[in-house]
């Protein structure tokens, strides 16, 4: 990008430049009493022919607001894929993973019998059930 | 609510408000926006009456579209500034005979007499430089550099890219300096 190459040269024959417009700025066309006075006329013929129902200011609620914050849509989707991908590792855990846990739990908590695992794998409640009776 | 209440509220408020039947909406809006809005319709016009004329014009429009104006799209001063240039600019196309009118106002007490006529000299000067700009370029001047805003709000007042901005502003100052070059005694910078 190079918009700043023509900057600076274009007053050169002129280098008080930025002073006018300084003065030009300070010295602003100033509004008449007479134009505020329209003006004002203007604004309470125009509101007088406004509906009675209220306009009103667009401050979105909390949800909407907590929505932006974590990003939008994109966001959201992530969001919900990660949920339902967590929830069904949970209830349907790969092969693998369970004797992964087991031997995550004995180097930690030093356990040796397996049996304070819950394994929540299909079928292990029947086993249990047959054990109680 | 009071005057002074109104001060720290934004102007999309203020619209809503006004909107809304608030009366005290309408006078601070009016005393907030008009002097801007009528100092860019000079700048872009160079005769005073017709710059009066596109204020009030372009606050009337404001007036009407309180009702239906969508908030969050675009700053009301921007919105402001695009129907002053449409005003103004269908006044171009008008036949034009009247002459540049000196800028008439109070001694603010700031400076010295000798000082505000100077710079009174000077903002006529440029005046009458701007006003023989081509309008495009007249625009983006003033915008840029007298009223100092960022060329991005710049484009979207004139519906251009930014980069288009930067190439008009960098052109008419160009033409500004060549057009002032040979009044720089009368304007008092010969001295340095």
């Amino acid at each position: 990008m190079n918009w700043g190459i023509a900057m600076g040269n274009e007053n050169k024959e002129f280098p008080e430049l930025d002073s006018m417009f300084k003065a030009a700025n300070t010295h602003a066309a100033r509004p008449s009493d007479d134009l505020m006075a329209r003006i004002f006329e203007d604004a309470a013929r125009v509101q007088a022919g406004f509906p009675t129902r209220p306009a009103m200011l667009d401050v979105p609620g909390i949800w909407k607001q907590l929505f932006r914050v974590l990003g939008g849509w994109p966001a959201m989707g992530g969001l919900v894929a990660a949920t339902v991908t967590g929830i069904w590792i949970g209830v349907n855990p790969p092969n693998g993973l369970s004797d992964g846990i087991s031997q995550v739990a004995q180097a930690y908590l030093g356990i040796d019998d397996a049996a304070y695992l819950i394994d929540i794998t299909p079928g292990s409640e029947f086993d249990l059930g047959e054990e109680a009776l | 609510m009071p005057l002074d209440a109104m001060n720290d509220i934004s102007d999309e408020a203020l619209l809503v408000l006004f909107a809304n039947g608030d009366k005290a909406a309408a006078r601070a809006l009016t005393l907030r926006l008009t002097p801007r809005v009528m100092a860019h319709a000079y700048r872009l016009l160079g005769i005073h009456a017709d710059a009066e004329d596109v204020a009030q014009e372009a606050m009337l429009r404001l007036w009407r579209i309180a009702p239906d104006w969508r908030q969050g799209e675009a700053q009301v001063s921007t919105w402001l500034y695009r129907v002053v240039a449409n005003l103004c600019a269908d006044r171009w196309r008008r036949p034009r005979g009247v002459a540049l009118e000196a800028i008439a106002e109070p001694e603010d007490g700031t400076a010295s007499a000798a000082d505000q006529m100077l710079e009174r000299a000077r903002a006529n000067a440029l005046q009458g430089a701007l006003d023989r700009l081509p309008m495009r370029q007249r625009q983006a001047v003033v915008l840029r550099h007298i009223e100092g805003l960022p060329n991005p709000e710049i484009a979207q007042i004139m519906a251009i890219s930014a980069r288009a901005v930067e190439s008009l502003t960098a052109r008419g100052k160009r033409a500004l300096s060549a057009d002032l070059a040979g009044k720089r005694d009368e304007l008092g910078y010969s001295d340095g």
